[in-house]
């Protein structure tokens, strides 16, 4: 039985239409990232789970139980916002109280859950405080304490780290995933950063326009995307596109391609057992990774779909652990991703390798992906 | 910060200048008071002589005391008493009620929005501008139809609905400014419609319920059409009961016990602004709350 399903769902605004067919599900302790760029409907997706906001058709069940038309505060989930929305006026222990004494827990018990909660997330020194006292890590962990210790079946996180400096997210993003191995919690989370994204899911889905795009995990997104946002939009530096032509090569197919230095060489498509032939000689754009086109090293010749070719570096980007190099291809600008010693000077010529086994192909004219 | 450390800050002849200038004009704005207060205090004799300025020779309290239980309206010798009395029996009600309806008026228009709350909203607004004698003929009509016409609780009702308009604007402008989320949160956390506004909003208003009380209590205090049309012999308002006292044509006119009476009927909202004056500007610029 799934923890959380979701049928069919639309929402409109007047005549925006916000949500389209959403459709998804995912299982008891799985850890679900709703991604997309902002004004996606990812958040309005949330808030109908949550049941701050109705459907307009479609169904949303719980533990197999259908919440469509059930308020709030009775679908058994707890939200973290994006603000926090800690009450002002209550210290931390009552914030997180708060829910409990609602539903009619005593006091005793109450008392005993807070502690458990603190204790969990490292906050008991800070239960006597006011909000306003707290900073911003502190809060988050308060937020999160708040839906903890209702031990609800489905827990919403709605951007919770986007209000933290960028080292203390890295480290609540850390707590966030412990926190979810070690608890096993069902969670639903929305983020619009597609790093966040990669490292927290255990399934991502990807929104665009209110339409559901993709809905997998993690690596597959990664190396399958179905369409070139979902292409575009996870993975830093983006994806390269480069507009190209499939050409036979043999029992084989490949792209062809013209470095910067005028020469057209013919890169190899993996066989993936979906005939090319209705595409040879149109225009496709090539999806490719800045990390499979590196610097080259002899062993990573010997591997198949793998090609050298002359480029030249036209900008170059340390990053320290790796440089980011920009190239030009098919007179586009590709970046490429080396180790920072191998780089040539900039305006020099370098070979790279070709990296073709994770190559996608994308339709120009429906940006679908092709291959 | 103090004066000395802003670096464009006036020095030497030039800030002794201003300094002369601002109490020359605050001398200026005293004035009349300090001359209703002197009067007070003087014997009838010594005005009649007319040194408005001068100090009292003989300094008297008798005409204070003689404003609060003695004064003539006409045949009636019960001083100002029982109107100051009757201000306050109109005024604690009226404000406390409209108060409380605003809060609620305020939470509903911004953490509850229904289809029309901003035409209601901007309707309420208008209630604003409408000047007192507009409703004057209609609100005689409904107060009498009430069974209400001649009574302190009918003079409450006028200054509620009349202060609605006021005390909802205030509350919805401080509640817009606090993040609807606070609200989410405690819907999620299972508090219903009054729970949320008593235990999350409630605590956190304190700035605006002292704007919208003192607000309040200034113009019901100091109103004077309502007071003279609505009320009955025994249940006049204190601005009422003053403008009569003084109006009155029979005996001597008593300067002193005009300006002593004035005096007294002034003292609730001047208090009432030298107490919490300074929480009234802080919450007319209070803004949404952090945290």
């Amino acid at each position: 039985m799934s923890a959380l399903e979701i049928r069919k769902v639309n929402k409109r605004y007047g005549s925006v239409h916000v949500l389209k067919e959403i459709d998804l599900s995912i299982e008891s302790g799985e850890f679900l990232i709703l991604v997309g760029p902002s004004g996606c409907g990812k958040s309005t997706l949330m808030n109908a789970i949550a049941g701050l906001d109705e459907i307009s058709d479609g169904s949303i069940h719980i533990g197999g139980r259908d919440v469509t038309h059930v308020g709030p505060k009775d679908r058994d989930i707890a939200m973290v916002f994006q603000s926090y929305a800690l009450y002002p006026s209550m210290n931390v222990a009552e914030n997180i109280a708060f829910g409990l004494e609602m539903r009619g827990v005593d006091k005793a018990r109450r008392a005993q859950e807070v502690a458990r909660v603190a204790k969990l997330l490292q906050i008991d020194h800070l239960l006597e405080r006011k909000p306003a006292a707290l900073s911003g890590g502190q809060r988050q962990r308060v937020a999160m304490g708040r839906a903890l210790a209702r031990q609800p079946q489905i827990y919403l996180f709605d951007e919770p780290l986007s209000n933290l400096d960028a080292k203390l997210r890295v480290e609540m993003r850390t707590e966030i995933k412990k926190l979810h191995q070690r608890l096993g919690t069902t969670i639903v989370y929305v983020t619009h950063d597609q790093i966040e994204a990669m490292t927290l899911a255990n399934r991502i889905a990807v929104m665009k326009d209110g339409v559901l795009q993709q809905f997998a995990t993690p690596q597959q997104i990664y190396d399958e995307p179905v369409n070139m946002f979902v292409a575009g939009f996870m993975g830093s530096p983006a994806m390269n596109f480069i507009r190209t032509r499939v050409v036979r090569a043999g029992s084989h197919y490949g792209v062809s391609v013209r470095n910067g230095a005028g020469r057209d060489v013919v890169l190899p498509l993996p066989e993936r057992g979906n005939g090319l032939s209705a595409w040879v000689d149109r225009e496709v754009v090539l999806g490719l990774r800045p990390e499979q086109i590196t610097h080259v090293t002899p062993h990573r010749l010997e591997r198949p779909l793998v090609t050298e070719l002359p480029c030249t570096v036209e900008v170059a980007e340390p990053t320290g652990p790796d440089t980011l190099i920009l190239i030009r291809m098919n007179d586009q600008e590709v970046a490429a991703r080396i180790e920072p010693h191998a780089q040539a000077p900039v305006g020099s010529p370098m070979p790279l390798a070709f990296d073709m086994s994770k190559a996608v192909l994308f339709d120009p004219a429906t940006q679908q992906r092709c291959h | 910060m103090s004066l000395e450390s802003l670096s464009h800050a006036p020095r030497g002849h030039a800030r002794t200048l201003i300094h002369l200038v601002l109490i020359a004009w605050a001398g200026f704005y005293l004035l009349p008071l300090v001359v209703m207060l002197l009067t007070s205090v003087k014997p009838l004799e010594e005005i009649r002589s007319g040194t408005l300025l001068s100090l009292p020779h003989a300094l008297t309290f008798e005409p204070w005391i003689k404003a609060w239980s003695s004064a003539c309206t006409g045949a009636d010798c019960r001083g100002l008493e029982r109107f100051f009395v009757n201000s306050f029996a109109m005024a604690i009600p009226a404000v406390l009620i409209s108060t409380a309806i605003g809060a609620v008026n305020g939470y509903a228009l911004t953490k509850w929005r229904f289809k029309g709350s901003d035409l209601l909203f901007g309707l309420l607004l208008l209630g604003c501008f409408i000047p007192f004698q507009v409703v004057l003929l209609p609100m005689a009509q409904t107060l009498g139809w009430l069974g209400l016409a001649n009574t302190i609780p009918g003079l409450v009702l006028v200054h509620v609905i009349y202060g609605l308009a006021f005390t909802t604007l205030f509350f919805r402008n401080f509640y817009a400014g606090i993040p609807d989320e606070l609200i989410r949160a405690a819907q999620l956390d299972g508090a219903g419609f009054f729970t949320i506004f008593v235990r999350i909003l409630l605590p956190i208003s304190a700035p605006i319920i002292v704007v919208c009380v003192i607000w309040q209590f200034t113009q019901v205090w100091n109103d004077f059409l309502f007071g003279v049309a609505y009320s009955g012999n025994e249940t006049k308002p204190v601005t009422v009961g003053l403008n009569n006292l003084v109006n009155t044509s029979t005996g001597v006119k008593e300067y002193n016990v005009d300006m002593a009476a004035a005096l007294i009927a002034a003292l609730p909202t001047l208090v009432v602004y030298v107490l919490a004056g300074k929480y009234f500007v802080r919450g007319l610029t209070a803004g949404a709350v952090k945290g």
